[in-house]
C-alpha cells in the first residue's frame, strides 16, 4: 500500500507529470498518482475513501484560476478540498494531510519540487496556544 | 421539501461510541435533494464514522443503505431482514423518517443524524431557504403570495416594522430581504396596492402546533 | 447534422459572421435581438449539431432548428451626454458625428475645412482606450487632414498601436503634420472662441473637439447569456476570462460561439478575422468530427435519479437536461455536449451519475471491509 495519493487534473497536472517523466523523473515509490478528468470532478468522498483505505496524505492538483476548461473546476476543487479538511479535522485527522495546489501543464519543475515536499514528513504542529 | 442538515460528527460519534455494529440508513427524498441525507451524504458520513470510531475500536462496523422514503413503512420493510446484524440504526432522514423507523422496528435503537430545519426550497446550488411553517391555515392569498410567518423575522402579520431598510431586514441585512418589502412589491406588481392597507386581526393558532398533534383523515380514501 | 447556423445580432459584426459562415458553406439564419425584434429568444435547447432555438414570434412560441449559434451582437458606445464630467458644449462633438458629416454639404466639417480650423480628437478622454475608438480616431484624423485640410491634433492617454496597419497610419499622419499629445487629467475648457485642452507638452487651442465615444458591453448581454446557457465575464462582455475559450470565441457550451465586439476589444479588421476564425472552428466541429463525444462521459442511472436538478444546475456546459424515456423522467446527459469533466458526479446527492469510459480505482469502489 502506497501511503501518498496525488489526484491530478488531466489537463494540467497529468501533462506536467508526463513532461517531468520525460526528463527521466520517476514518481517516488510511495506515491500513487490518479488522474481526474477535471479537478471539478473531485468528490469529498474520494478523499475520505482514500484515508479510509489507508492513504496518509492526499495532494490535489488543479488548474489555475481562469484556466479550467470547465470554468468552475478549480474553484470547486479548492472548495471540496477545504470541505474535506474540515470533515477530516472533525474526526481527528490532521487537516494538513490534504493539500491543494494549482498547476499549469508547463509547471513540471514546480511539480517536481511539490512532489518532493509532499513525501517529506509533515512539519511538527505548532504548539496550540494554551487557552486555559 | 423538508430541509435538514447533518449534526456535527463529534455529536454522532459520542452517541454511537457504545456500539460496534452500526447501520446508517439514508432517505432518497427531501433530505437527499437538500444534500443532507441521500446516498452521497450517507457514504460521506459513514466514511467519517469509520475513520473516527475505527481508531479506538477497529472491529467497529459501519454499513450503509438508503431507502426511497423513510417516512413510508412499506419502503423501510426491506431493512427488516438485516436489522438483527446491527446494534443501532443511524437515521439520515428528517424527524419523520427517524420516528417511522423507531415505530416500525420496536426493538431497534434509532439515532438521528440530521437536524431537521424547515420546509423550504433551493435557491441555486448549495443554498436553501425557509418558505412554510405549516401553520395549518394558509394566509398567502392575503399577502400576495409571500408568507410573513416564515419570511418576516418577527412573523408580523401587519408590517413592516421599523427595522426594514432598503428592502433588507435589520436582523441580517446581508442575507434576509424584508418580507414586507417583498409583499409591497408584489402588490404593486399585481396592481392591488390597496390590499396592503388591510389590517389583519390576530391569527388563530389552534390550527398550528398550539392545537396539539395534528392528523388528517379522508374517509373517501380510507 | 444541421448545417444551418443562427447568427444573433445586427450590424457589422453580425454581417461579418454571416459572410464568413457562408464562405465556409454554412446556411445562415439571421436573428435580431432586442425588445422590438420580431423574434424574442427565450431558450436554447439541445446540443451542437441539433439545437432548438426557442422564442416568441408574434406572440406564439416557435422553434428554429440549428446546428450552431454564433453571437455577434457587438458592443455599445456611450453617448457623450452620459459622460458626466464632460462639459456639454457645441464645440464638443463625438467623432462618430464628425465622421458622418464629412461628406455632407454645409456641415461643421465643411465649415472647418473652409475656415482651415483646428480640430482636436481624443481617443480615451474619460475611460480606458479601446481599439475601436483608436481606429476611429486615426481614420478620422487622416480624412480631416487629407480631405478637409484642417489642422488636426490627436490626444490620448494611451495610444494602442498594435497592428502594422495602425503603426504605418500613425507614422504617415505624423509625417503629414498631425500632432499627437498625451492627455492630462484636466477636462477640456470650451469658451466662445474655442477650446483649451491641456496636455503633457503644454496646451493647445482648437476650434472643435471630437471625442471618441467610449465602448461598453451591451446591457442586454446577461439576459441573452441566460437564454443561451452561457456566461457573462466579470467585465460584462460575453466571455469569462479563460485560456481555453478566450482566443477563439468559444463558450463553455459546445456549438455556441462569439464573434467580434460582444467578447473582444477590437476594430473592424479584428472583427473580420474573428469571424473567419469562428467559421473555420465551426467547419471543423460541424462537418469533420461533428458531434463526436469525448472519450470519457458522464452517465445518469435513470433508476437512481431523483430529479433534484442539481446536476443540471452544476453543469458548466449545459450538457444535462431532464428527459422522458420509457415513461420515466430523469436527468440525461447530452453526449455531444458533455466535456466529461465529472462535476455533476461529485455533486449528485444520490450517486446516480458515473463516468463512462473511465475505470473506477479499487480504493474508491468499496467501503473498508
Amino acid at each position: 500500500m502506497k501511503p501518498y495519493l496525488v489526484l491530478g487534473c488531466d489537463r494540467s497536472a497529468s501533462r506536467a507529470l508526463a513532461d517531468l517523466c520525460r526528463t527521466g523523473y520517476v514518481l517516488p515509490d510511495e506515491v500513487e498518482y490518479r488522474t481526474l478528468p477535471c479537478s471539478g470532478s473531485l468528490d469529498v468522498l474520494y478523499i475520505l475513501r482514500a484515508f479510509e483505505q489507508g492513504f496518509e496524505r492526499v495532494l490535489v492538483l488543479s488548474c489555475n484560476d481562469d484556466a479550467c476548461r470547465s470554468l468552475d473546476g478549480s474553484r470547486r476543487a479548492a472548495q471540496r478540498s477545504a470541505r474535506a479538511r474540515t470533515l477530516l479535522s472533525e474526526v481527528g485527522v490532521n487537516p494538513r494531510c490534504v493539500s491543494f495546489r494549482q498547476i499549469s501543464p508547463t509547471m513540471a519543475a514546480d511539480l517536481c519540487i511539490w512532489l518532493d515536499e509532499f513525501v517529506q514528513p509533515l512539519p511538527a504542529e505548532a504548539e496550540p496556544e494554551k487557552a486555559e | 421539501m423538508i430541509v435538514a442538515e447533518r449534526k456535527p460528527i463529534a455529536e454522532l460519534t459520542s452517541r454511537l461510541a457504545p456500539y460496534r455494529r452500526i447501520l446508517v440508513v439514508g432517505c432518497n427524498t427531501c433530505v437527499a435533494v437538500c444534500s443532507a441525507g441521500g446516498a452521497k451524504e450517507v457514504a460521506v458520513t459513514s466514511a467519517l464514522l469509520r475513520i473516527a470510531l475505527g481508531r479506538e475500536h477497529p472491529e467497529t462496523r459501519v454499513d450503509e443503505t438508503c431507502v426511497e422514503r423513510q417516512c413510508e413503512v412499506e419502503m423501510n420493510a426491506e431493512l427488516a431482514p438485516s436489522l438483527g446484524n446491527y446494534e443501532v440504526i443511524l437515521s439520515m432522514a428528517c424527524g419523520v423518517g427517524v420516528q417511522t423507523l423507531a415505530e416500525q422496528f420496536n426493538t431497534a435503537v434509532v439515532i438521528p443524524a440530521l437536524n431537521t430545519k424547515f420546509m423550504g426550497r433551493p435557491e441555486g446550488l448549495g443554498e436553501w431557504s425557509e418558505r412554510c411553517a405549516g401553520c395549518g391555515n394558509c394566509v398567502l392569498e392575503r399577502y400576495a403570495g409571500v408568507c410573513p410567518i416564515t419570511r418576516c423575522s418577527k412573523n408580523l402579520l401587519n408590517g413592516p416594522c421599523g427595522g426594514s431598510a432598503n428592502g433588507r431586514c435589520e436582523v441580517d441585512p446581508e442575507r434576509l430581504p424584508c418580507a414586507w418589502q417583498l409583499i409591497y412589491d408584489r402588490w404593486v406588481a399585481l396592481g392591488q396596492l390597496d390590499r396592503y392597507l388591510t389590517n389583519e386581526p390576530a391569527k388563530d393558532w389552534s390550527s398550528s402546533l398550539h392545537g396539539g398533534p395534528r392528523r388528517i383523515q379522508r374517509e373517501d380514501i380510507r | 447534422m444541421n448545417e444551418l447556423v443562427a447568427v444573433i445580432g445586427t450590424g457589422y459584426d453580425a454581417d461579418c459572421a454571416a459572410q464568413a459562415l457562408r464562405s465556409h458553406g454554412f446556411r445562415v439564419e439571421r436573428i435580431v435581438q432586442g425588445p422590438s425584434a420580431p423574434f424574442q429568444l427565450s431558450t436554447l435547447e439541445g446540443y451542437v449539431g441539433s439545437f432548438a432555438l426557442r422564442g416568441f414570434c408574434d406572440g406564439s412560441l416557435t422553434a428554429l432548428s440549428v446546428g450552431a449559434v454564433v453571437v455577434a451582437t457587438g458592443n455599445e458606445r456611450v453617448p457623450l451626454t452620459a459622460l458626466k464630467k464632460l462639459p456639454q458644449h457645441a464645440r464638443i462633438v463625438s467623432t462618430k458625428q464628425l465622421a458622418s458629416q464629412l461628406t455632407k454639404p454645409a456641415s461643421i466639417t465643411e465649415r472647418a475645412s473652409r475656415q482651415r480650423q483646428h480640430i482636436a480628437l481624443t481617443i480615451d478622454l474619460m475611460t480606458p482606450a479601446s481599439r475601436e475608438a483608436t481606429r476611429e480616431v486615426i481614420d478620422l484624423a487622416g480624412q480631416l487632414r487629407d480631405k478637409c485640410k484642417c489642422e488636426v491634433s490627436v490626444l490620448y492617454r494611451e495610444l494602442q498601436v498594435d497592428t502594422d496597419w495602425l503603426e504605418k497610419r500613425v507614422r504617415d499622419l505624423r509625417a503629414a503634420g498631425v500632432a499627437f499629445h498625451r492627455l492630462q487629467a484636466a477636462m477640456p475648457e470650451p469658451d466662445a472662441e474655442g477650446i483649451t485642452i491641456r496636455h503633457a507638452d503644454g496646451q493647445l487651442r482648437a476650434d472643435l473637439l471630437g471625442v471618441a465615444q467610449p465602448v461598453r458591453p451591451r446591457r442586454d448581454h446577461p439576459a441573452l447569456a441566460e437564454a443561451l446557457g452561457i456566461r457573462v465575464g466579470e467585465d460584462g462582455y460575453l466571455q469569462p476570462f479563460n485560456v481555453h475559450l478566450y482566443h477563439f470565441g468559444g463558450t463553455a457550451r459546445k456549438g455556441v460561439y462569439l464573434v467580434g465586439r460582444c467578447h473582444l476589444d477590437t476594430d473592424d479588421s479584428g472583427v473580420r478575422q474573428d469571424a473567419e476564425l469562428v467559421a473555420s472552428q465551426l467547419a471543423v466541429l460541424l462537418t469533420v468530427n461533428g458531434t463526436q463525444p469525448e472519450a470519457v462521459l458522464a452517465w445518469v442511472d435513470r433508476a437512481k435519479c431523483i430529479r433534484c436538478l442539481t446536476c443540471i444546475r452544476t453543469c458548466p456546459h449545459s450538457a444535462v437536461e431532464l428527459a422522458d424515456a420509457e415513461g420515466v423522467t430523469a436527468a440525461h446527459v447530452l453526449e455531444a455536449a458533455c466535456f466529461g469533466c465529472g462535476m455533476c458526479i461529485a455533486n449528485c446527492p444520490v450517486q446516480a451519475i458515473s463516468m463512462r469510459g473511465q475505470a473506477v480505482p479499487a480504493w474508491l469502489q468499496e467501503a473498508a471491509p
